[in-house]
């Protein structure tokens, strides 16, 4: 069965690239597209890995992160932020607030696989 | 010697003289009287007993001499004179003389004296003379010192003999008794003279040296505190205050007189604060180390000054109180510099955080479309069951060029950006040249075994110099040329990183490389904004461009050097001089040195540049002088600038700086002249050496104060300078 990855992303081009990306890699796709749901579906659906985007309209990805991580239900799925926040420790911050991964934008694409891939495993 | 000090030995000396003469005369004077007494006491037994003797010789005369020729009288008579004319008499003016009334004459009978017997002439009863004979004959009998018939002045000693109706008379010159005693009081003297004489010349020889040293020395002492540059106080347990400098006097405005004591300085000087200050000089006396304390004080004329003092223990006078002396320092200008400086330092740190988050911002709103771009012709690439073209891929590979392309110059334009406008980023301290070399060659090493190209680190292993620098913009730059020096090199070729000081206080750090090299004309432009070396298409993948570019920039806000010599095909050799650690010739603009009028700030960065340049002396002497005349010009138009602005900023002593300005121009233009008529290194040196002193003057104490006039008057500040260059353009140079 393949395993399903809740993208979080604003920007629409954004959201079709990565949705794309993965469904070529044949992974199944659910999308939030402003933050405020992710808790809600992740509860529900219960994705294997999420893909999430710092800046979001509705709320702080850095927030977000915290809470799927202190959800003794949810924090066994991998995070990987992908973001345009390059600036320095910008990658700290977002790996001390719980998340698995980090990529800056724009991104590799062999990298973004290989690194959904090793964290399914 | 002061005339003061002299007049005090002499004064001691009289002293010294006068008591040994009293002591002395008052000696004589009691050892004379002893022996004038003595005499009186002789005189008067000699005179009695010559009488009783006589009286008793006449009684037996009468009884038993009836029949003595001429009566009895005559054969007593005759007795006496054969005892006297055995006897030797006595002293040198003794005499014993015997007489009788006749009449109203005194006659004399007999008169015995050193010479012999004789007969005086009888004297008138009435007359002055022979006062002890005519008390005699009157009855008398005691001792006197008056006139003899002779009219001499002696001590006599009368008796009347009754049985004869004669006087007797013992006497002696008063001038003999005195003489003696005259001797011994003039030998006194003398050899008192003699002695005080002898005494002082011994000590004026002997001890006035010293005393000469000691005083000289509280002299110069006394002297060196008075007229001290700085305030000082010396004072004394319980309070009194000994000593004031001039300084302190004209500071505070408190003269000596009005502060005799610590007590009258604190209620004067401290206001409010006193109570404390009290307590604290009260703790002063007992310290045994030099104690500092800030003190805020009051002037006579109502102004608030800061004073660090120090307070050192000198000891314990001869009373036993202890005594300190206190030095102070005015600090109002300085801590109103430095607080401006923090205040300043604040302000850009605010707008240097609204640029960083705009940039940020920038950064992250273009590298959100970029991701898509980017993205999505990997997708184009990556997606097996849609196969591109070979043409359609080779189009595909161009978007992705040009997107990494537009994303490298966007990361670079922004850094370069920050540079530039972010003056506070420049963080100087003392950094060891060695370790930032060191590191950035541990960094860089892997990408050149990438290429098998060794890098070579010769300062690292080799000079420990110290570089006045911000260390992070060091090593930037650094990594930025070694970078470079593999990125051009050829596969196999080495990267050589060497250090050497330079004669005029820099060190030089050159990163060499085996590489392609540059052709004349690209060295001249290699720093130059956007250009590629070679422009060919290797260099179109590899960078913007721009990366010696911002090192040049970095370099030379740091007041240093950068620049490059190569050859075509053998390597480049590119170097950076920054100012060593120990090199106070350098000015560098840094931001404390800001003034805050943003006028007057580029001025002084470009005479500070124009200054570093004369000091420098990398030009020839033609250029000296224009970069001296240029100088001067600037200095000029600069004052012009800031006395404009000073007027409609309405500061308040706008005429002491005109003053101040013309006084410096003068200076200026005398030295630059001493210059190009001498045209040796000191004088030019001279030159640097008083601008430099000069400017950090003038702008960290004197202009720092013009910000707070400034304030909020930045429009009429840009119609003055612009009303100013208008006259300028009229005024024909």
């Amino acid at each position: 069965m393949s395993k399903t990855i809740l993208i979080v992303e604003d920007n629409d081009l954004n959201m079709s690239l990565f949705d794309e990306i993965l469904k070529i890699d044949g992974y199944n796709t659910i999308h939030s597209i402003d933050g405020n749901d992710v808790l809600e579906i992740a509860r529900d659906r219960l994705p294997d890995l999420i893909v999430m985007d710092i800046q979001l309209p509705g709320r702080s990805g850095l927030d977000l992160a915290k809470e799927l991580k202190s959800d003794g239900k949810l924090k066994h799925i991998p995070i990987i932020a992908v973001t345009a926040f390059v600036m320095r420790g910008d990658e700290n911050r977002i790996l001390e607030a719980g998340c698995d991964g980090y990529l800056a934008k724009p991104i590799t694409v062999p990298v973004f696989l290989d690194m959904v891939a090793k964290h399914l495993h | 010697m002061s005339t003061g000090n002299n007049r005090a030995i002499f004064a001691l000396v009289a002293i010294m003289t006068v008591v040994g003469l009293v002591i002395g005369g008052a000696a004589i004077l009691v050892l004379y009287d002893t022996a004038f007494e003595e005499r009186r006491e002789d005189l008067r037994q000699l005179a009695q007993s010559q009488a009783r003797l006589i009286e008793a010789v006449a009684h037996y005369d009468e009884v038993h001499s009836r029949d003595y020729p001429g009566g009895s009288f005559r054969a007593t008579f005759a007795q006496i004179e054969d005892a006297h004319e055995r006897y030797k008499g006595f002293e040198e003016t003794g005499e014993f003389v015997m007489a009788r009334r006749e009449g109203d004459e005194i006659v004399f009978l007999l008169r015995h004296h050193h010479g012999g017997l004789d007969i005086p002439k009888p004297v008138a009863l009435d007359s002055p003379h022979a006062e002890p004979m005519r008390r005699a004959l009157d009855g008398k009998s005691g001792t006197v010192v008056g006139l003899d018939f002779e009219g001499v002045t002696v001590l006599a000693a009368y008796e009347p003999v009754a049985v004869l109706n004669l006087g007797i008379v013992a006497k002696i010159d008063v001038a003999e008794i005195r003489e003696p005693f005259v001797t011994a009081g003039a030998m006194v003297f003398a050899i008192g003279f003699a002695i005080i004489a002898a005494g002082a010349a011994l000590f004026f020889r002997i001890g006035n040296p010293m005393v000469r040293r000691i005083v000289e020395s509280e002299d110069r002492l006394r002297r060196s505190v008075l007229d001290a540059p700085i305030p000082i106080i010396m004072h004394a347990e319980g309070g009194e205050i000994m000593m004031v400098s001039n300084k302190w006097t004209e500071l505070t405005g408190y003269s000596p007189g009005e502060i005799p004591s610590i007590h009258d300085w604190t209620e004067k000087a401290y206001g409010a604060d006193k109570e404390h200050m009290r307590e604290l000089i009260g703790r002063l006396y007992k310290i045994e180390e030099p104690y500092e304390h800030e003190a805020h004080i009051v002037t006579a004329w109502g102004e608030k000054r800061t004073w660090d003092v120090r307070t050192a223990p000198l000891g314990i006078l001869p009373d036993g109180r202890r005594f300190v002396i206190s030095m102070a320092m005015d600090v109002t200008e300085r801590q109103a510099a430095e607080a401006a400086m923090m205040e300043a330092m604040e302000e850009a740190e605010k707008a240097n955080l609204a640029k960083s988050e705009f940039l940020a911002s920038m950064s992250h709103e273009l590298r959100t479309p970029l991701n898509a771009v980017l993205g999505f012709a990997q997708v184009l690439q990556y997606d097996p069951e849609n196969p591109l073209s070979p043409a359609q891929n080779t189009h595909v590979e161009s978007i992705l060029e040009g997107g990494s392309y537009l994303l490298k110059l966007v990361n670079d334009i922004l850094d370069l950006a920050k540079i530039e406008s972010d003056q506070a980023s420049i963080l100087l301290t003392k950094v060891a040249a060695r370790e930032v070399v060191s590191d950035c060659v541990s960094l860089m090493a892997p990408l050149g075994e990438k290429r098998n190209i060794k890098i070579v680190d010769r300062l690292g292993s080799g000079l420990s110099t110290h570089i006045r620098t911000d260390r992070t913009r060091l090593k930037q730059v650094m990594i930025n040329l070694l970078s470079n020096a593999v990125k051009f090199n050829r596969d196999g070729g080495t990267v050589t990183v060497d250090g050497r000081e330079t004669d005029d206080g820099f060190l030089r750090i050159s990163v060499t490389d085996t590489g392609i090299g540059l052709a004349k004309e690209d060295a001249g432009r290699a720093f130059q904004m956007f250009h590629r070396v070679g422009a060919n298409s290797l260099v179109a993948r590899e960078g913007t461009g721009m990366g010696l570019t911002v090192s040049r920039v970095l370099v030379e806000r740091m007041a240093g050097r950068i620049g490059v010599e190569s050859e075509l095909g053998v390597g480049s050799a590119f170097w950076v001089e920054l100012p060593l650690a120990t090199n106070e010739n350098i000015l560098i603009w840094s931001d404390n040195l800001r003034v805050g009028v943003d006028a007057i700030d580029k001025d002084h960065q470009i005479i500070i540049n124009l200054l570093n340049k004369l000091t420098h002396r990398f030009v020839g002497d033609a250029d000296l002088d224009k970069v001296i005349e240029d100088m001067e010009d600037y200095t000029r138009y600069h004052f012009q600038r800031e006395e404009a602005i000073m007027e409609v900023c309405e500061y308040p002593i706008l005429n002491e700086h005109r003053v101040r300005h013309r006084k410096l121009n003068a200076e200026v233009s005398d030295l630059a002249n001493k210059w190009r008529n001498d045209r040796g290194p000191e004088t030019l040196h001279v030159l640097c050496r008083f601008l430099r002193k000069w400017w950090m003057g003038h702008i960290l104490k004197v202009d720092t104060e013009i910000a707070q006039y400034a304030d909020g008057k930045e429009e009429k500040i840009q119609e003055a300078l612009e009303k100013l260059e208008l006259a300028n353009r009229k005024r024909p140079r």
